[in-house]
């Protein structure tokens, strides 16, 4: 079916994107003859399935500056909302992604993701070691992205109840009995409970490790105030003053600061939990040529810098971070000299014994 | 002229096609996924009895009694007070009697979420119920176990699902004919006895619709418990949205939901058995 005979069959005031979505929601995209994909697949547009920072106007703009790519981005707000649209159907409507690198391997081994070609990524040269050669972003020995912004959670306090912090040990401090937030999610907080125990390798903790974090978080639960959901809640606490000191996102700090709190961000001498995201290509994309032109940019120094003063996200990239004045470098949240304190997010060995132990110590 | 027996037949055929589609098939999908697993991040479609197995534990069991005590104090709660108000509504209000209905559904013009937050405001440590008590003088530190905590989470839920108990046991409660209520006056009963003995079985029905209307959305009550929730408050709506979430365990998740779904049917049927209105029908 042709492009004008689509337009004559559609509803008035619905875009062939509506009718793609209408049809993917429907399941009737499977039956959909490969022409009609094919008909959308002539534009240097990429559908751009990501975070709502990544896809804001300033950045659709720049793309179509920079590059004359037209992005058409679409928003989630979790992994979990990733991975289930592109498990319901959404490998059909979306050319790229931004995965968290813990979530590589199992949307790889589900087949919903697509892998790059190296040769395409000239920029890798600039991005740290670290994440340009992170075995997170290589399942099979197939590469699926090179990561262009990294971070860290770690512990936002408020400074005028606490004083400076640099250690775990706030959190499990009497001293702030009630006035202590952790998140409610087994891979944050099981893994701070271990690198609190001296447990160098969280991810890949056996069972008998695992009985002892349990232990800690039960026995830390009388000062803990709430186990916090949506990083909005942890925002309110921390500027409500319900909670003193609390696991959380870089993304509280800025806002916390804006609203007159005294809020601290520290990587703990024990290990902060870090993160980094890439462009990534779903699977069966007509555009992989395309999708390698923007992974490429993503990872230059230009796009890193704009990444900078546009959202105060880290660049991955040196180059990026060299073209920044020392001031925003602070502001970013990152400690460049203190990197080897991340222990990067990973699948653990048995997600769903965490998951298990983790309702245990909610349970308890 | 009468309609045909095929005529007949198509009519009710579309309701059943709907039932089918949107009841049963996502049902019985349900009931295969609860004895599958999961291997590798996919589905695998090998007969397990695991799942069910896994619920046997105590942690599960745990959580389940937790959750159906929690439900209890909340349908207590809201026929404590959603009682009065259906009664006085049904047969002490003359004037204003649709406005006032109105006020009892305005809450549900709001969002789930917002009333859920609203709460956050007025029960926190920075909220009014502490703020005035402090004014006040009657207390000196706020009282920290109004927010986070199971007391927080059955108020909101009272708050949210109280509606859904006065309206049927309102209707129940208007249509009691007033010539039984002259009968039972004159035959020498108080106000009280006839309340006891008149009103209140006959107002039965609506007690058991009400407090299932309650209790059925309690049970799988999961976005409240987390937000309003101490670390203590988990309920198995929050387990099973782990399942289909995060933890991509989708024939866990079933299994979890069935036997909740059990619960909530044994509950039901239950209720309509012994919800018949006693004495005089």
């Amino acid at each position: 079916m042709s492009r004008e005979t689509m337009n004559l069959l559609l509803p008035s005031g619905m875009s062939r994107r509506g009718l793609m979505r209408l049809m993917a929601a429907s399941g009737l995209l499977a039956a959909a003859p490969a022409s009609l994909r094919q008909a959308f697949a002539q534009d240097k547009s990429l559908n751009y399935f990501t975070w709502s920072s990544w896809g804001a106007p300033e950045f659709v703009a720049d793309a179509k500056k920079k590059l004359g790519i037209d992005l058409k981005p679409t928003f989630y707000s979790s992994s979990d909302e990733m991975m289930a649209k592109l498990r319901g159907g959404g490998t059909r409507l979306y050319d790229m992604i931004v995965p968290v690198q813990n979530y590589i391997e199992p949307a790889a081994k589900a087949g919903l993701i697509e892998p790059l070609d190296p040769a395409a990524l000239t920029n890798k040269k600039d991005i740290f070691q670290q994440f340009a050669e992170s075995p997170q972003w290589r399942v099979d020995g197939k590469l699926y992205g090179i990561p262009f912004v990294w971070g860290a959670n770690a512990i936002a306090y408020n400074r005028k109840e606490t004083g400076e912090v640099d250690s775990l040990d706030a959190l499990f401090d009497p001293k702030y009995k009630g006035r202590i937030a952790l998140r409610d999610e087994p891979e944050d907080t099981l893994a701070i409970a271990a690198l609190k125990l001296g447990i160098k390798a969280p991810y890949s903790m056996g069972e008998k490790e695992l009985q002892e974090v349990k232990k800690l978080l039960i026995s830390q639960k009388p000062l803990v105030r709430a186990y916090w959901k949506n990083v909005a809640d942890v925002q309110n606490m921390l500027a409500s003053g319900e909670v003193v000191v609390a696991w959380s996102f870089l993304a509280v700090i800025a806002p916390l600061r804006r609203a007159g709190v005294d809020v601290g961000w520290v990587w703990p001498k024990e290990g902060a939990i870090g993160w980094n995201e890439s462009i990534t290509p779903v699977k069966g994309t007509s555009k992989l040529k395309l999708v390698e032109e923007y992974a490429n940019f993503t990872l230059s120094p230009e796009y890193g810098e704009f990444m900078a003063r546009n959202t105060r996200y880290a660049p991955a990239s040196k180059a990026a971070i060299a073209r920044l004045e020392p001031e925003l470098v602070k502001d970013l949240g990152i400690d460049i000299n203190n990197v080897g304190r991340l222990v990067f997010k990973d699948i653990p060995k048995d997600k769903s014994r965490w998951n298990e132990i983790w309702n245990e110590v909610k349970a308890a | 002229m009468r309609p045909s027996v095929g005529t007949v037949l198509s009519f009710l055929a579309a309701p059943k096609l709907w039932l089918v589609v949107f009841f049963v098939l996502p049902m019985m999908t349900m009931v295969l996924y609860s004895f599958w697993r999961v291997a590798d991040y996919q589905i695998v479609a090998d007969f397990t009895l695991r799942n069910y197995e896994k619920i046997g534990g105590s942690l599960y069991v745990g959580v389940f009694l937790r959750t159906i005590r929690i439900s209890i104090y909340v349908t207590v709660l809201s026929l404590l007070i959603g009682y009065p108000v259906a009664y006085f509504l049904a047969r002490k209000v003359r004037r204003f009697k649709l406005t006032l209905l109105l006020l009892v559904i305005l809450p549900l013009w709001t969002s789930y979420l917002v009333r859920t937050y609203a709460w956050m405001l007025i029960l926190g440590t920075q909220g009014v119920i502490n703020q005035s008590l402090m004014a006040v003088g009657l207390i000196e530190e706020p009282i920290s176990w109004l927010l986070y905590s199971d007391f927080a989470v059955t108020i909101a839920l009272v708050h949210i699902y109280m509606p859904y108990l006065i309206l049927p046991l309102y209707a129940v409660l208007e249509k009691i004919n007033p010539s039984i209520l002259e009968a039972a006056w004159d035959l020498g009963g108080g106000r009280i006895r006839t309340f006891l003995s008149v009103i209140l079985p006959l107002s039965l029905p609506g007690i058991a619709t009400g407090c299932l209307f309650v209790f059925i959305p309690s049970m799988g009550a999961f976005v409240t418990p987390e937000l309003l929730g101490g670390t203590r408050s988990i309920m198995i709506g929050s387990i099973i949205a782990q399942q289909f979430g995060v933890a991509y365990e989708y024939p866990f998740g079933s299994a979890l939901a069935l036997v909740l779904m059990g619960i909530i049917f044994a509950t039901a049927a239950f209720s309509l058995r012994y919800g018949k209105p006693k004495g005089l029908a």
